[in-house]
């Protein structure tokens, strides 16, 4: 099965992409608090080592969907994944529509 | 008049303690920078926005009484009528009975 849990869908642009990066991110904050648990435990050299061992086997054993590394940016108005400005959420074809008609409070084309 | 190097340790622990800070003269891995960062799961989830947040389809179930235009909407229907009219809309749809088989994907 694709998606093991269910998640509600993104409210703006949907593609599958996009829907895909969602489910990881909604599972990524699920998991981030055990994952930060078990990471403590395998990093703490005053625990014993059988502990630490097993924290971290337990930690290599948690699926893929739950790691940071699996998220990836993407654009919010197209579904994109390159060239993405982070601070707008948005790449740089959207970025520059949008801008040129406004749609961005403070940007400014650039004329010198 | 230098201070020996223990005596200064002792205060440097109090005053963590006091001060609820961490003390580690040894350097001992403790994993506690782990801890210490601060969770970014809220903001990595909420990076596509509120799932919850009200569309316009929702509106009319919401508030029965206001009747809504969608304006993207009524542009659409406003072109095909407008089309129907001139006699260049879509085609009508054929009877099952009238319907003949398709040969391949070409012009003819």
């Amino acid at each position: 099965m694709r998606f093991p849990v269910k998640t509600k869908l993104p409210p703006l642009f949907n593609t599958v992409h996009i829907i895909r990066d969602n489910f990881k991110r909604q599972q990524f904050k699920e998991y981030e608090l055990l994952t930060k648990a078990l990471k403590y435990m395998a990093r703490n050299t005053m625990l014993p080592s059988k502990t630490r061992l097993q924290a971290q086997l337990k930690l290599n054993a948690l699926p893929n969907y739950t790691h940071f590394t699996q998220v990836k940016n993407r654009c919010i108005a197209s579904g994109s994944s390159r060239h993405v400005i982070s601070d707008f959420r948005l790449c740089r074809q959207q970025f520059r529509s949008k801008a040129l008609n406004g749609e961005l409070p403070g940007v400014k084309k650039g004329v010198w | 008049m230098a201070i020996p190097k223990e005596r200064l340790l002792k205060l440097y622990g109090l005053s963590a303690k006091i001060f609820e800070q961490n003390f580690n003269p040894t350097g001992v891995r403790t994993g506690s920078y782990i801890l210490s960062k601060r969770l970014k799961g809220p903001a990595v989830a909420g990076y596509y926005g509120n799932p919850d947040w009200i569309k316009f389809k929702n509106l009319s179930t919401l508030f029965p009484d206001v009747d809504f235009v969608d304006p993207v909407e009524q542009y659409r229907l406003n072109k095909v009528s407008d089309l129907k009219h001139r006699g260049k809309g879509a085609p009508k749809k054929t009877k099952k009975s009238d319907a003949t088989p398709k040969k391949g994907k070409g012009k003819n």
